[in-house]
C-alpha cells in the first residue's frame, strides 16, 4: 500500500497521540495539513482501513490509527530508510 | 444547524464529502471568537478557506464518481473562470476610474461578449483532457458547442450589448436631460442580430461584413478547437501540452483580423482532427489484425 504524504503525516501524528480531532492534527502538523482538506484525507484513509473514528463532542470525530495504519506507516518508514528493515519483520 | 451550514452541507452529495463538510463546519463553530474585530474577520477568512477546500475536493471526487457530470463541471469552469476574471477586472477598472457603476450590475451585461471571445480557447481546454463519460461523442460535442457559440454571437451578445448601451444612455440622460432632448439610441453593428446583418449583406459596408465574418469565425474556431481537442485527448500528456500553445496561437492569429487565412486556420484545425482520428482508427485496426 502506497501512502500519500498527507496520509503519512496524519499517521505519524496519530501514532504519537493515539486519538485526536482533525483540527488538533492540523495544529500539530505545523502547516503540513490544511483545515477542511484534512477531513477529505481522513475519510479516504478510513475507507482504506488506515484509521478509525468515533463520534466526539460538538459534531466532531475522534480519529485513531488502526493496526493496518500503524503497519503501513512502519513499512513507509522502512522503504524511505528512516527505520531499519528488521523492525518490519 | 444554521442556514449557512445547511446550505453548505447541501452543496455536496457524496456521504464522505458531506461528513468532511460537517466536521469543517463544526471546527469553525468551535473556534468562533466571541467578540468582533480582526479576530472575527480572520476566523471568517480561515473558515471560508477550509470550506472552499472541502468543496474543491468534493467537486473532484464527485465528478470522478459520476462520470456524466465531468463534462458539465468542465463547461461550468470554462464559463465561470473567464466570467469571474472579467467581473474582477471590470470592477477594478471602474473603481480606479471613479466611474459610476449605474446600478452596480452593468458588468453582467458584458459577460456574454467576454465569453464569446474566450470560448474558442475554453473549447480547447474542455475537450483536450480525456473524459470518462465517453457516451458523449466528440462530433456531438462539437455540434453542441458550435451551436451554443452561434446562439451566443448571433443573438445573445447583440441583445446584451444593446441593453448595456441603453442603460448607460438612460443614466447619462438622467444627468444631462438637455443634451439628450430628442436623441434616440440606434443599434450599432455589434448590436445587430445575425439574421439582420445577413439580410443587409449585399449592400453592407465593410464594417458590417467584418462583423458577420468575425461572428461566424468564432463559431468555426470553437468547432475546430473542440474537434482537435477530442482527437488528441487520448494522446500522451506531453503531446497535448506541446499542442496547446500552437492551438492558442492559431486561434489568436485567426481572430486578429478575420480574412481568408483565418478560415484556413479553422480548416487546418478540423483537417488535423480528422487526420488524427483516421490515423488512430488505422492503427487500431492494424493492432486488432495482429492480435487476432
Amino acid at each position: 500500500m502506497r501512502l500519500a504524504k498527507s496520509e503519512s503525516v496524519i499517521l505519524t501524528l496519530l501514532a504519537a497521540r493515539r486519538d485526536a480531532y482533525g483540527l488538533e492534527l492540523v495544529e500539530a502538523s505545523r502547516g503540513k495539513l490544511k483545515r477542511g482538506g484534512i477531513y477529505v484525507t481522513l475519510g479516504r484513509m478510513e475507507e482504506k482501513g488506515l484509521v478509525s473514528s468515533r463520534a466526539g463532542d460538538s459534531g466532531r470525530r475522534l480519529y485513531k490509527p488502526t493496526a493496518l495504519g500503524e503497519r503501513a506507516l512502519l513499512a513507509a518508514r522502512v522503504f524511505s530508510g528512516q527505520v531499519p528493515l528488521k523492525q518490519l519483520l | 444547524m444554521s442556514a449557512i451550514a445547511s446550505f453548505l452541507r447541501a452543496l455536496v452529495v457524496d456521504p464522505r464529502s458531506r461528513r468532511a463538510m460537517e466536521e469543517t463546519i463544526a471546527d469553525a463553530r468551535d473556534e468562533r471568537p466571541g467578540h468582533g474585530g480582526i479576530g472575527r474577520a480572520w476566523w471568517a477568512l480561515r473558515s471560508a478557506a477550509a470550506v472552499s477546500r472541502v468543496l474543491l475536493a468534493a467537486g473532484f471526487l464527485e465528478t470522478r464518481q459520476f462520470g456524466g457530470l465531468a463534462l458539465a463541471m468542465r463547461l461550468v469552469i470554462t464559463l465561470a473562470i473567464p466570467a469571474a476574471v472579467y467581473v474582477a477586472a471590470y470592477y477594478s477598472l471602474s473603481r480606479a476610474s471613479g466611474a459610476d457603476m449605474t446600478g452596480g450590475a452593468l458588468f453582467l451585461l458584458l459577460i456574454p461578449q467576454a465569453l464569446a471571445a474566450w470560448f474558442p480557447f475554453g473549447a480547447w481546454w474542455l475537450s483536450v483532457w480525456p473524459r470518462r463519460d465517453r457516451w458523449i461523442s466528440t462530433p456531438f460535442l462539437v455540434t453542441c458547442l458550435a451551436i451554443g457559440q452561434f446562439l451566443l454571437v448571433g443573438w445573445i451578445v447583440p441583445e446584451t450589448n444593446q441593453w448595456y448601451r441603453t442603460t448607460v444612455f438612460d443614466a447619462y440622460c438622467d444627468q444631462q436631460p438637455r443634451t439628450c432632448q430628442g436623441a434616440t439610441l440606434s443599434r450599432g453593428v455589434a448590436e445587430l442580430p445575425l439574421p439582420q446583418l445577413v439580410r443587409r449583406w449585399p449592400d453592407a459596408p465593410l464594417s458590417e461584413r467584418r462583423q458577420v465574418e468575425m461572428r461566424l469565425l468564432l463559431c468555426g474556431l470553437v468547432a475546430g478547437a473542440v474537434a482537435l481537442g477530442g482527437a488528441v485527448n487520448r494522446s500522451s500528456r506531453r503531446f497535448r501540452l506541446a499542442l496547446t500553445p500552437v492551438v492558442i496561437l492559431a486561434v489568436v492569429a485567426a481572430l486578429h483580423r478575420p480574412n481568408v487565412i483565418s478560415w484556413l486556420i479553422v480548416g487546418l484545425l478540423v483537417a488535423a482532427a480528422v487526420g488524427l482520428v483516421s490515423l488512430q482508427a488505422r492503427r487500431l485496426s492494424r493492432a486488432s489484425a495482429v492480435t487476432s
